[in-house]
């Protein structure tokens, strides 16, 4: 048992000079998602979802920032945001691939998908490529159990996934991760 | 309707209050129900599953602290079924942690322990592990605070504390970080205790039920059942807030807030754990100034000297600070003006505003109040308790006025905010504090007059030092309004009672009573004889041509008014050391000597009454 006063907090909270939660952001969450809600405090779940849209992961600061907006205490912000494992505390790569390891996706091979993704990419469960390319996890049921083995890439569902077209889905992303959308949803209804 | 139903708990027909819980209607009918997560004075959560209980028509045991009483009810409090899961939740709490009783302070035989935890797996006999603890990990212990540490392995997650700082202290310092089995009590974003926005009010501390808080001072030097445990006042505002001492022998180990008393538990650093810093350098014998150096003597000698150059002096003053007793109080003024027939009595520090605003707000107003309003006075760093309860209030959406002249620390919770201005006062003055008066604009007082109007249950907070035209604007308030004056020190109130307020005092021979004022930097007017009474040597003994010893607050018996205008009792809870009479004791001995010695026979009287 360590008698130390331990700092759990691995960076500054103070990452830039500049606000992360830009005034342009802010104006957003205000138009766009104060008028759905009752309160302040319940935009506290799609604002974090907007800033890890904006910088890939929530930064401290960001966190500390929109705790100021929202007028809630900081620790009410982290509380939510450290709940979910979809929200990213840390940086991850530009693009998040997430293999499904439930029953379904592993009697249909996620097992090979797996193996193939850390041989290919380098790295083990959790990492990140070192070019900031892409982070592998694997995550509970994805509820596509009928098209195992699925895989995410980001917020698209790829099914019915074989090695192969697991590379060619990989070797065909877009430089910028905010390009690679699902053809079947419709983004102007749900966009950030 | 009625408001009432009929349950049964355990074949007995209890009435209880609809909204009532199971648990609250069980333990109003003398019934035990064992919990860990629920405290009185919190919101109820849920999250221990150790009160469960048997409902008919329910299909799963149910939580009796969020269950809420219907009509005809069937609960059974300690069936098998019950018990079982029972030592089903405490085994997983055990699990959970490092739960290793026999290092921590709060561990003890079932009769001593001061762990809830502990307490409960002695009733339902615990004697081993069933699922091995968590000590695989580290946990760490934060013990960056000042008063108190964080021992994360003693922790079972209840989120008392957090609770305790969001509806008690209304500080919304900590909250919690991650979830599952790597859940941890965090503050801000999870830093380090002692880098947060914590205040050290020490709420979270009176609510643990475990021993994973733990006061720096009273750990591992005896249970509470080995000690006293007094009701008392603190002295260090004029909020005079209740406290519970845990005294063992000659030494104060521990004060919480008394639930049952108007601060309903809530303290702040400054009475919960800066009041018992023993002071340094203790007087304890009378001391003369001979040759520039203060010399021990006896209070024989001492006295009949300070007698005779009081008897010599042309002109004489008294100065005591407000942290003294209404008895000491009374003793003061009488020594000045019986026997020395001087009327210049002052305090030391500490402004008392007009008192005749009425009615007089009591502090639970605060806790239903819709709008509070703060003049000229920063609760949060003065008296942080009404300030704590503002901040409650900003909580549950009343408007928060602040009125002042600077920035406070209430601004970030001032819905409106209204500025005074600063005038100066009638000539230079040894007090800083009484060089200038505030004064609010006819515009900002119709502003705060709508204001008020227009509010359910307003409560004014006003500070000393405002304007006669603000004061007189306050006193013409609808009579709805109720008002809470901010005198700042400790019995100032009590003093103000009998005339004692701080003026400007000119003379040659001065008597202070500084007692047990924690800091230096009060300026006396020159005199060319001053003695101090003080309990530790300060700037104001390194002048002084006599130095007699004092009492400490927890040496001392009487009374003090708070800013309600109660009565509130001080007690002794250690033994002064040998020699030190109570505070007015010199006073006495001197009348005695300077021929009225029977001036102070009834002042024993009025101790012993109390």
């Amino acid at each position: 048992m360590a008698w130390i006063a331990e700092d759990r907090r691995a960076v500054s909270a103070k990452s830039s000079d500049q606000p992360l939660l830009t005034d342009a952001m802010k104006k957003h969450l205000e138009e766009k998602y104060f008028p759905r809600y009752p309160t302040r405090r319940a935009v506290v779940l799609p604002a974090l979802h907007y800033i890890q849209h904006t910088y890939n992961y929530l930064p401290a600061q960001a966190l500390e920032e929109l705790a100021l907006f929202l007028q809630i205490a900081p620790s009410e912000v982290l509380d939510t945001a450290s709940f979910y494992e979809e929200y990213w505390l840390k940086p991850k790569g530009k693009y998040l691939v997430s293999v499904c390891r439930s029953l379904s996706c592993e009697v249909c091979g996620s097992k090979e998908l797996e193996a193939h993704l850390k041989r290919k990419l380098g790295i083990e469960l959790g990492q990140t490529t070192g070019d900031g390319r892409f982070t592998l996890v694997e995550v509970e049921c994805l509820g596509a159990c009928g098209t195992a083995p699925v895989a995410m890439v980001n917020d698209v569902l790829h099914e019915n996934l074989t090695v192969d077209q697991l590379d060619q889905v990989l070797n065909s992303l877009p430089a910028d991760p905010h390009d690679y959308k699902d053809p079947t949803v419709n983004w102007e209804l749900d966009e950030h | 309707m009625s408001d009432t139903v009929n349950i049964t708990i355990n074949g007995q027909v209890v009435h209880a209050r609809i909204g009532q819980s199971v648990l609250q209607a069980a333990q109003s009918a003398g019934i035990d129900v064992p919990t860990l997560c629920d405290h009185p004075h919190l919101r109820a959560t849920g999250s221990c599953r150790v009160c469960l209980v048997e409902i008919e028509k329910q299909r799963m045991l149910q939580p009796a602290c969020t269950f809420p009483v219907t009509e005809g009810m069937v609960v059974r409090t300690e069936t098998d079924k019950v018990v079982e899961a029972r030592k089903f939740s405490l085994q997983m709490l055990f699990s959970e942690r490092n739960h290793y009783c026999m290092f921590c302070a709060s561990s003890g035989t079932p009769e001593t322990s001061e762990c809830e935890l502990q307490k409960l797996a002695y009733r339902y006999g615990l004697d081993c592990f069933q699922y091995p603890p968590a000590w695989q990990k580290e946990w760490p212990v934060d013990a960056s605070r000042k008063s108190f540490t964080m021992d994360h392995s003693r922790c079972i997650l209840c989120r008392r504390c957090i609770r305790a700082c969001d509806e008690i202290a209304a500080n919304h310092t900590l909250g919690v970080f991650q979830r599952g089995a790597k859940t941890m009590i965090c503050a801000d974003d999870s830093v380090t205790f002692g880098q947060s926005t914590c205040v050290e009010c020490g709420t979270c501390l009176q609510a643990c039920p475990t021993g994973a808080l733990m006061d720096k001072r009273s750990s591992f030097v005896g249970h509470a059942s080995e000690c006293r445990t007094v009701r008392v006042t603190c002295v260090g505002c004029a909020v005079a807030c209740g406290l519970k001492a845990m005294v063992r022998g000659n030494t104060v180990l521990r004060l919480d807030g008394d639930w049952d008393e108007h601060n309903a538990g809530l303290l702040c650093v400054k009475g919960r754990f800066e009041s018992l810093r023993r002071p340094e350098n203790r007087i304890t014998k009378p001391m003369i100034r001979r040759d520039g150096e203060l010399v021990e003597v006896g209070w024989d000698e001492a006295i009949t000297y300070t007698a005779g150059k009081f008897k010599e002096a042309q002109s004489t003053a008294g100065m005591i600070s407000p942290r003294f007793t209404n008895e000491t109080m009374i003793a003061m003024g009488a020594f000045l003006n019986e026997v020395l027939h001087s009327d210049q009595v002052t305090l030391l520090h500490g402004l008392v505003p007009p008192l005749d605003l009425e009615p007089r707000a009591q502090l639970k107003d605060l806790e239903d109040a819709t709008c509070i309003v703060v003049v000229g006075e920063d609760v949060l760093q003065g008296q942080k308790v009404l300030g704590y309860l503002t901040k409650r209030a900003y909580d549950r959406q009343a408007s928060v006025v602040v009125v002042d002249d600077h920035d406070t620390a209430m601004d970030d919770y001032a819905t409106e905010r209204l500025h005074l201005d600063a005038m100066s006062r009638h000539g230079p003055s040894p007090f800083a504090a009484l060089k200038f008066t505030y004064h609010l604009s006819l515009d900002g007082i119709s502003r705060l007059r709508k204001i008020l109007e227009t509010s359910e249950r307003p409560v004014v907070m006003y500070g000393p030092a405002l304007s006669t035209l603000v004061y007189a604007a306050l006193r013409s308030l609808p009579p709805h309004v109720k008002f809470l004056p901010l005198a700042t020190g400790s019995n100032a109130c009590g003093a103000a009672q009998y005339g004692i307020e701080m003026r400007e005092v000119i003379a040659d021979a001065l008597f202070v009573m500084a007692g047990d004022e924690p800091s230096n930097g009060f300026v006396l007017p020159p005199a060319s004889f001053t003695v101090v009474q003080a309990v530790g040597h300060s700037e104001l003994t390194k002048k002084a041509d006599v130095v007699l010893p004092g009492r400490l607050w927890t040496e001392k018996r009487g009374t003090i008014v708070n800013i309600e205008g109660r009565e509130r009792p001080v007690v002794e809870l250690t033994e002064a050391p040998e020699g030190i009479g109570p505070d007015w004791m010199p006073l006495a001995m001197m009348a005695a000597v300077l021929g009225r010695p029977g001036l102070f026979a009834t002042m024993a009287q009025v101790q012993n009454s109390l």
